[in-house]
């Protein structure tokens, strides 16, 4: 990965998350419970968020963001239901190649040191 | 696994018990500025266009009534957002790649894992062992390696070699550190953010593992192509792309006609799913094992295909036809145990039966079509005489007229009557076709009853 591509994080978890805001909003402002003024209000604050520079960055930010706004706390649990999934990723494919190399008590460690 | 991360907001619930989609409905009726905007944001969605973009879009929203609008501690001028987008030609694509929905793109290398279907919905085991048995003899019968590309031993090497490369670039940090519970807050950040970028890689080297299958196995990709199959219809990539075009479609028609295109999202759903058969006939036929949809549209369309051979059933011989429902039957299945009953059969038998019904109709229907056509024909040439029968009564019509006319003529006073109408040019020039002369001898009639007074008083002054 090249400097530019450290410099802004891009990632199409951040296209998902965007979406999710959207149809918040949409649901939201279809049910009554917002109003157009604060739909802008909140989008232009969402899009002042951008861009990130890594997934921490992203990860703060959208954290900050649904910390005053609880209607949109969905968005940053998609953030967390993510980094899950990476780490839960990341150790089933050490443990499959220890496995495969016949380690098996080391794939066992990575189990016990997670 | 318990997270980490998630300890940091305890009241917050697991992701599992949340909705990630919430029932966003396409509902034409609502009129205010606040149902309008949830509209455009709703198609914006579904047409696949840039979150960004819809977000602009809402931000130019006229605004009826201007309340609430205390600016938030972050808020910034829409252009300096603008100006801050600038340049993220990368960003910009990615966006762009992405299809209707955006959990296409996290999808893992290996795409049989993490099937997101519905557990209501997964069929019970006999089911499933039918369907294993069916994908293998799908594939053996193709000639391929494995199920589907992702699956294939060859792809995954490529894949695995490009996993391999870029880790060689960008070295996992913090490794042989016994794990992520041995580091800082820091540290696991960073640790995170590498596993991010490889997650992210992980998308382009997919991609970029299909060009070079396609490269170096040509007819292989080819046939995974047109015969690949999947664990189910919702995880086939082709149809996820059929269905996402045609998604995008039919909310398009929606906000366009909404008060006939009303379930855009059903309808798009029945398209794509007639579309995917159409295209992938041999691959559907596999996933009707235990796909319900998939089992009637097949039906469907083996019944109209039957109609296309057989288009007057009624001239048929009726042991014949008999003969030809059951087959149809068994093959497709009215219900459930039918469409099982139709799956236990050997291949080869119900196949035989399927091309005979399908592409070679036998000789008697053939026979029967010739008989048919031929008196499509004869019921033809009879309209032919017929009409040309009328034609020449016309003609003698046109003459008797012409005769009239001429008669008429002789009057001065009718003389004065035609020529005021400007009937005086339709005197007895050859008429064109049978529906000018039919108005043409309205014309005349129509002259003549307005005439008939002019006419009594001529015919009185003769006599006299």
């Amino acid at each position: 990965m090249d400097s530019k591509d450290k410099q802004k994080f891009t990632h199409p978890l951040i296209d998902k998350v965007e979406r999710e805001y959207l149809k918040i909003l949409a649901d939201n402002l279809r049910n009554g419970s917002l109003k157009l003024e604060e739909a802008k209000s909140h989008t232009r604050e969402f899009l002042s968020l951008l861009p990130f520079s890594s997934f921490d960055d992203f990860k703060k930010k959208i954290y900050e963001f649904t910390l005053t706004k609880s209607l949109y706390q969905r968005i940053y649990l998609i953030i967390l239901n993510y980094e899950e999934e990476i780490k839960t990723k990341n150790l089933l494919e050490r443990m499959r190649a220890l496995i495969k190399e016949n380690n098996f008590e080391e794939a066992l460690k990575v189990v016990a040191n997670k | 696994m318990v997270s980490e991360t998630a300890s940091e907001i305890p009241s917050q619930p697991r992701m599992s018990e949340v909705s990630i989609r919430p029932s966003v409905e396409f509902n034409p009726r609502l009129s205010t500025q606040e149902s309008k905007a949830a509209d455009s944001i709703t198609s914006g969605l579904n047409s696949g266009k840039p979150p960004e973009d819809i977000m602009r879009r809402l931000l130019n929203q006229k605004t009826t009534k201007e309340q609430n609008t205390q600016p938030q501690p972050n808020t910034q001028p829409d252009n300096e957002i603008q100006s801050n987008k600038k340049g993220e030609a990368g960003y910009e694509n990615n966006q762009s790649d992405t299809g209707a929905d955006g959990d296409n793109n996290i999808r893992s290398a290996q795409g049989q894992e993490g099937s997101d279907a519905n557990p209501n919905e997964k069929p019970n085991k006999t089911e499933e062992d039918k369907f294993k048995a069916a994908v293998e003899k799908h594939r053996q019968k193709h000639g391929l390696q494995a199920p589907n590309l992702e699956t294939d031993e060859r792809f995954q090497k490529i894949y695995e070699k490009l996993m391999n490369d870029w880790e060689e670039k960008n070295k996992e940090p913090y490794k042989g550190r016994g794990g992520l519970s041995g580091l800082s807050h820091e540290e696991k950040m960073k640790w995170i953010d590498w596993a991010v970028r490889r997650d992210e890689y992980g998308d382009r080297a997919f991609s970029e593992a299909r060009v070079i299958f396609k490269k170096t196995y040509e007819k292989d990709f080819d046939k995974y192509e047109k015969y690949g199959v999947y664990d189910s219809l919702k995880n086939d990539p082709r149809f996820e792309k059929i269905l996402g075009r045609e998604t995008r479609v039919q909310y398009k028609l929606a906000i366009e006609r909404p008060d006939i295109f009303q379930h855009p999202a059903e309808i798009a759903f029945v398209h794509s799913l007639d579309e995917f058969i159409g295209l992938y006939p041999e691959v559907a036929e596999v996933y009707a094992i235990k796909d319900e949809n998939v089992a009637r549209v097949l039906k469907i369309r083996k019944e109209k295909n039957q109609q296309h051979t057989q288009p007057q059933p009624d001239t048929q011989p009726n042991e014949q036809r008999k003969t030809g429902r059951e087959d149809n039957q068994i093959n497709t299945g009215e219900d459930g145990d039918n469409r099982r009953s139709g799956q236990d059969r050997e291949g080869a038998d119900a196949n035989s039966n399927k091309e005979r019904t399908n592409n070679e109709p036998n000789k008697p229907e053939q026979e029967t079509e010739i008989q048919e056509l031929k008196k499509q024909i004869e019921a033809l040439t009879q309209e032919i005489k017929e009409l040309r029968k009328e034609l020449e009564q016309l003609k003698e019509l046109e003459a008797q007229a012409g005769k009239i006319f001429q008669h008429l003529k002789e009057n001065p006073q009718i003389a004065k009557l035609f020529e005021s109408q400007g009937a005086g040019a339709t005197g007895n020039k050859p008429l064109e076709s049978k529906q000018s002369n039919i108005s043409k001898l309205l014309e005349i009639l129509i002259l003549l009853l307005l005439a008939a007074g002019g006419f009594a008083v001529g015919s009185e002054a003769k006599k006299t």
